[in-house]
């Protein structure tokens, strides 16, 4: 928001010359817009008169900026009212909850339940028209949506921790609401500021134009078209010029509105980069590289590498990537947030997002690469030989149909059975998975449900049509620790049932050796080390595996921090990524390191790998 | 669309009938005639008040369903729509534009009192004889009583175009019915 | 701790529940903490560890005051909580503070750091308004921060520096009890290490009597010098870290350090599956709470609950059955 963006800037600069031109009318010599000149009247464009005359022979364009002047007074008053007693009402009621939240709530409900221009109809017969009814009115009317604004920004607010911690030093209430919920609950209500001055410059016209608004002679855009619309016949320009200035006036409005409104809304902010170019050689040509396959490998991957167009130029999440992984395997990647073992996975499903591409490597899965298969051939594999298992089953299903209906979905999409017999291999799915009453909960709605059974809901679903390869990233991480024990186990159990191959993504070190046979450590974006579990924990090569290792408590050993933390992908470090936190790092590793092979099925990408000594190897020499 | 939505209804009400009536002579400017006596006159008469009102609606809805589609991309059911293999036009239709209906019912629910109250003004500049003859001249004749049963008969009328919306919601989405 | 002298904070029977709002009247009741009773010595480090529903951060809420019991009765420094003026309550603040888990939901987006830091500094007028910058610069050294930072916003800072940014703050009013509620659990495991050690660095030179409510046993039992272990807003288990987690007694207990994944094979005992889900707070089971999901469950379990027996060392087990498991 520092920077005004030009989506901003426009409405704001046109705004802003409209209110310049309100305030100054009085002072730009222009004729009385009253004063009546009926020879003259309806005679075009003249020195003297620049938009001509109107029906009584008074000053179009004097008339149509005083217009201004009446609109802009009546709304800005009108809406500032609204916004002051709303934003209050709101905010006591939104913190002090109880008779407060009860009399403003409902008192705001009551006047919504109104059409607006009615309720405005129903005080101008109480009060006769005029500008004093319309500043009255238009605040009672406004004051609603500013109460519910403030309302419902405060109820979200007040329970956030930075609320609770002020309360937790001691702040009076009246600190805590001036300096820390005002300023976090600002940003909508000027949104919503912005919208109730075009609406009010509606309702003031159209008020206008009936007649029920400013009394004439007093200048205003709705009394302007009313009266044009007399004399369209012989004057139709005269009709042209407040219809355009009231449009261009409330399109103003409306554009400043939606650009505050992105401009304060983070997700909006995100900026979703460029489309990827399609893959037009390998569409025509495929197989064009011939792939160095291994024989037996489930899935085999070569320097996989995604770059992603972010404003901050392109970015590479994960630089060249390779692992082989064979049939009834578990390899465990993993890493901190920021390696890239997401994105590496989501790359090979061909599930990321538009901004990211693969742009380097291969993944031969089942003789074919992954990378190179059209999209309709990548999606006849999804669901079927290749499955995911995601991080959070919460939001992972959607929330509108039956678990039941989501399961038999996933069946229909690549085989064609009857819908009975899919439910019926649903409900098969189910029991196996351990879902305890299977035939009432096929019939369950996913918030019935909980984590742990929506996890094993997301199991079903992967399993369903028995896939070769089975991708689960993360899938215990947002389960406690008992139901955590339970899918590992059934995770466990099913790979040894169906033979298939699991790839398994984690953060945690202690379900890596429970799981898995191979492991992949990542770090900003690269292979650090990998091979067979038992040895690379038992001495570990590379020095970020060791301080990893080092750093989870357990038994009497302290954890070690790692000082510092992972770069973003737009600062990784020219040379071996990790040594700007490794304490053992030497000149060399200021350059690129290759994966080297270690033997036994290791390989490690650092510098000092072999001279260094970790672990236990450590401890015995 | 942006312009569609700032223009008032009366000012495009206005508008057209000097394009359409005034210039073009395409159109009467306005007027009513019974449907069974002239049932194309009464068409004819009826099409432009309707469409003119109509106008605010089609701009909220696409802005409305632009968005709530937006907001829904992204989330991670459509990645396991996907993920299962579906094809693109089934993951629209099932898994994102279901979800998007919700709210773009809501907010139409709610933009009804604007349109109904647009009404009054869309029937005034069109000389059609609905309630806005009586009731602008009961506001201007102060004839209190008049004018608050038309208020009250239109505001009911919006509240159970409301009520219907709210029932609607909890049939698309079952987290409702629940809470 | 000696024995006559009260300890810093102590809680009796104490007992929560919420309800939603329902459009006719409210919903059920979720019994969110039940009769729980926990004291805390100066200087001391007590652990909370559940599973989510289990009531821990309740707890930790409760113990600050920052909820009130629905009954039972807290006492910070032989003064109960319920029984303060609001002034006296403020002045009271001043000396309990909490760390979150979310760091940067801790932190208030719109405002630079060194002015929430200074907060507690300037809410109880510790130092002069002259000197505050100073103060905050001394506080961000404390916490490993450098001191040139205190003009950025929190969306400048990384997750762990945030955490430590929040810790600072807390620090400000110079606090001599500590709840951290999992204010680690949202880290990468190389920065939950730096933040473990700082909490347990400023525990020793500040002398902070602390709860560290976590999930993770292994934290736990590095941090803390005693652990109560809670299941559906009961405790089940408690005592001295070490006792309770390396040898724990009730089935609870045992399920949950099994569950653990451990690094490496050695010493780990065979995991015990929990069957099922834990039930809904709002109806518990009566009697044990947790007997639906245990395999020593009798019908005798149902019928009362079972208060908390202590065995050796200060060690109490909530489980009639204690001398009958293997």
């Amino acid at each position: 928001m520092r920077r005004l963006r030009p989506r901003l800037a426009l409405p704001a600069l046109l705004i802003l010359s409209l209110v310049v031109i309100a305030l100054a009318v009085p002072f730009l010599g222009l004729p009385n817009p009253v004063r009546q000149d009926i020879p003259n009247r309806l005679t075009g464009m003249a020195p003297g008169a620049l938009l001509g005359r109107d029906e009584f022979g008074r000053d179009v364009l004097s008339r149509l900026l005083w217009g201004a002047r009446i609109s802009l007074f009546i709304a800005f008053t009108a809406t500032t009212i609204a916004a002051l007693a709303g934003t209050l009402l709101g905010l006591l009621g939104g913190w002090f909850r109880g008779m407060a939240e009860f009399l403003s709530i409902r008192l705001a409900d009551v006047i919504l339940c109104f059409p607006p221009i009615l309720l405005a109809l129903l005080v101008v017969t109480i009060m006769g028209p005029g500008v004093a009814t319309l500043i009255l009115m238009l605040s009672i009317l406004y004051t609603p949506g500013f109460v519910r604004v403030a309302y419902g920004e405060v109820l979200s607010t007040r329970n956030q921790d930075f609320v609770t911690a002020m309360t937790a030093l001691g702040a009076t209430t009246p600190r805590i609401l001036a300096l820390t919920v005002l300023p976090n609950i600002a940003s909508p209500l000027l949104v919503q500021y912005s919208l109730t001055l075009g609406a009010a410059i509606v309702v003031e016209s159209g008020l206008s134009f009936l007649g029920l608004g400013v009394v004439p002679p007093t200048p205003s855009w709705g009394l302007m078209i009313r009266g044009a619309r007399a004399t369209m016949e012989q004057a139709p320009l005269l009709l042209l010029w407040p219809c355009l200035a009231l449009t261009v006036t409330i399109l103003a409005f409306n554009l400043l509105c939606d650009a505050l409104r992105d401009a304060f809304d983070p997700k909006s902010a995100a900026g979703a980069g460029a489309r990827p170019k399609p893959r037009l050689v390998d569409c025509l040509a495929p197989g064009l590289f011939p792939s160095r396959v291994d024989p037996g490998a489930s899935l085999s991957v070569r320097g996989l590498t995604v770059e992603i167009d972010t404003k901050r130029g392109v970015i590479r999440p994960v630089d060249d990537v390779s692992f082989t992984i064979g049939a009834g395997e578990t390899l465990a990647i993993v890493g901190e947030s920021g390696s890239g073992k997401s994105v590496t996975v989501t790359g090979l499903m061909g599930l990321l997002p538009a901004a990211a591409r693969p742009v380097a490597g291969e993944a031969v899965f089942e003789g074919h690469d992954l990378l190179r298969r059209s999209p309709d051939q990548l999606r006849a594999l999804r669901g079927a030989r290749l499955a995911m298992i995601p991080q959070d089953p919460m939001s992972s299903l959607n929330p509108v149909h039956k678990v039941g209906d989501q399961v038999v979905e996933a069946i229909l999409a690549h085989r064609s059975i009857t819908r009975p017999a899919a439910r019926a291999e649903a409900l098969a799915l189910f029991r196996r998975v351990g879902i305890a009453d299977p035939e009432r909960r096929l019939d369950a709605w996913p918030h019935e449900m909980s984590g742990g059974m929506r996890q094993r809901v997301m199991i079903a679903m992967a399993i369903a049509n028995r896939p070769a390869l089975l991708i689960a990233d993360e899938p215990t991480t947002a389960l406690d620790v008992t139901m955590q024990a339970q899918i590992l186990d059934l995770l466990a159990d099913l790979r040894r049932e169906t033979g298939s191959a699991l790839i398994f993504i984690t953060h945690s070190l202690g379900v890596v050796a429970e799981i898995a046979d191979t492991v992949m450590v990542m770090y900003a974006g690269q292979v650090v080390e990998q091979g067979p579990v038992a040895s690379v924990f038992a001495a570990p090569l590379h020095p970020y595996t060791a301080a990893l290792l080092a750093a989870v408590p357990q038994d009497d050993a302290a954890p070690e921090p790692i000082p510092g933390a992972v770069p973003p992908p737009h600062q990784f470090p020219q040379g071996c990524r990790f040594a700007p936190r490794c304490g053992h790092a030497l000149p060399p590793c200021g350059e690129a390191q290759p994966l080297r092979q270690f033997g036994n099925g290791r390989e490690v990408r650092c510098a000092r790998a072999g001279d260094l000594r970790f672990g236990r190897a450590a401890h015995d020499a | 669309m942006a312009l569609l939505m700032a223009v008032p209804v009366f000012v495009l009400g206005t508008l057209l009938i000097l394009l359409l009536a005034q210039t073009l002579k395409l159109m009467p400017a306005g007027g009513f005639v019974p449907f069974w006596r002239d049932p194309g006159q009464h068409l004819l008469l009826l099409s432009l008040p309707a469409l003119v009102i109509g106008k605010g609606l089609v701009a909220i809805v696409f802005r409305m369903t632009r968005a709530s589609v937006l907001d829904i991309l992204p989330r991670d059911h459509v990645r396991t729509a996907r993920a299962k293999g579906l094809a693109e036009g089934r993951v629209l239709r099932a898994h994102v534009v279901r979800n998007a209906f919700g709210p773009v019912l809501t907010v139409l629910g709610l933009h009804m009192g604007a349109l109904l109250g647009g009404t009054v003004l869309v029937e005034y500049v069109f000389n059609w004889p609905g309630l806005s003859t009586p009731l602008i001249r009961a506001v201007e004749g102060r004839d209190y009583p008049m004018v608050v049963g038309i208020v009250l008969t239109v505001s009911g009328l919006f509240l159970l175009i409301n009520l219907v919306v709210d029932l609607l919601y909890a049939a698309l989405d079952p987290r409702i019915r629940a809470g | 701790m000696t024995p006559d002298a009260e300890p810093l904070l102590v809680a009796e029977h104490v007992s929560v529940s919420f309800s939603r709002k329902r459009l006719f009247g409210r919903g059920p009741a979720v019994r969110a903490v039940q009769d729980v009773s926990l004291r805390i010595g100066r200087g001391e480090a007590v652990g909370i560890v559940g599973e989510s529903g289990s009531g821990k951060s309740t707890l930790g809420r409760l113990l600050l005051g920052l909820i009130k019991p629905a009954s039972g009765e807290v006492r910070f420094d032989g003064r109960a909580l319920q029984s303060l003026s609001r002034a006296e309550w403020r002045a009271l603040r001043q000396r309990m503070q909490i760390v979150f888990q979310d760091p940067y939901g801790s932190l208030d987006p719109r405002r630079r750091i060194g002015s929430q830091i200074a907060d507690g500094l300037a809410i109880h007028r510790l130092v002069a308004p002259g000197l505050l910058p100073e103060a905050v610069n001394a506080l961000l050294e404390q916490v490993g921060l450098d001191p040139s930072h205190a003009e950025r916003f929190p969306h400048e800072f990384s997750g762990g520096q945030c955490q430590r940014i929040g810790i600072a703050r807390t620090l400000a009013s110079r606090p001599d009890f500590l709840v951290a509620d999992e204010p680690v659990s949202s880290l990468d495991v190389s920065i939950q290490a730096q933040i473990l050690d700082l909490l347990d660095r400023l525990r020793r030179d500040l002398g902070l009597a602390l709860i560290l409510i976590s999930h993770d046993l292994a934290v736990v039992r590095h941090l803390c010098d005693r652990v109560v272990v809670m299941y559906l807003g009961r405790v089940m288990e408690e005592g001295p870290a070490r006792s309770v987690l390396d040898a724990p007694r009730h089935p609870y207990t045992r399920a949950l350090v099994s569950a653990m994944p451990r690094i490496g094979t050695g010493g780990r005992p065979t995991r015990i599956l929990l069957p099922g889900e834990p039930p809904s707070p709002s109806a518990p089971p009566s009697g044990c709470v947790f007997r639906t999901r245990c395999s020593f469950a009798i019908a005798a379990c149902g019928e009362a609950v079972p208060p908390l027996t202590q065995t050796n060392h200060d060690h109490g087990v909530a489980c009639i059955r204690l001398a009958d498991l293997p």
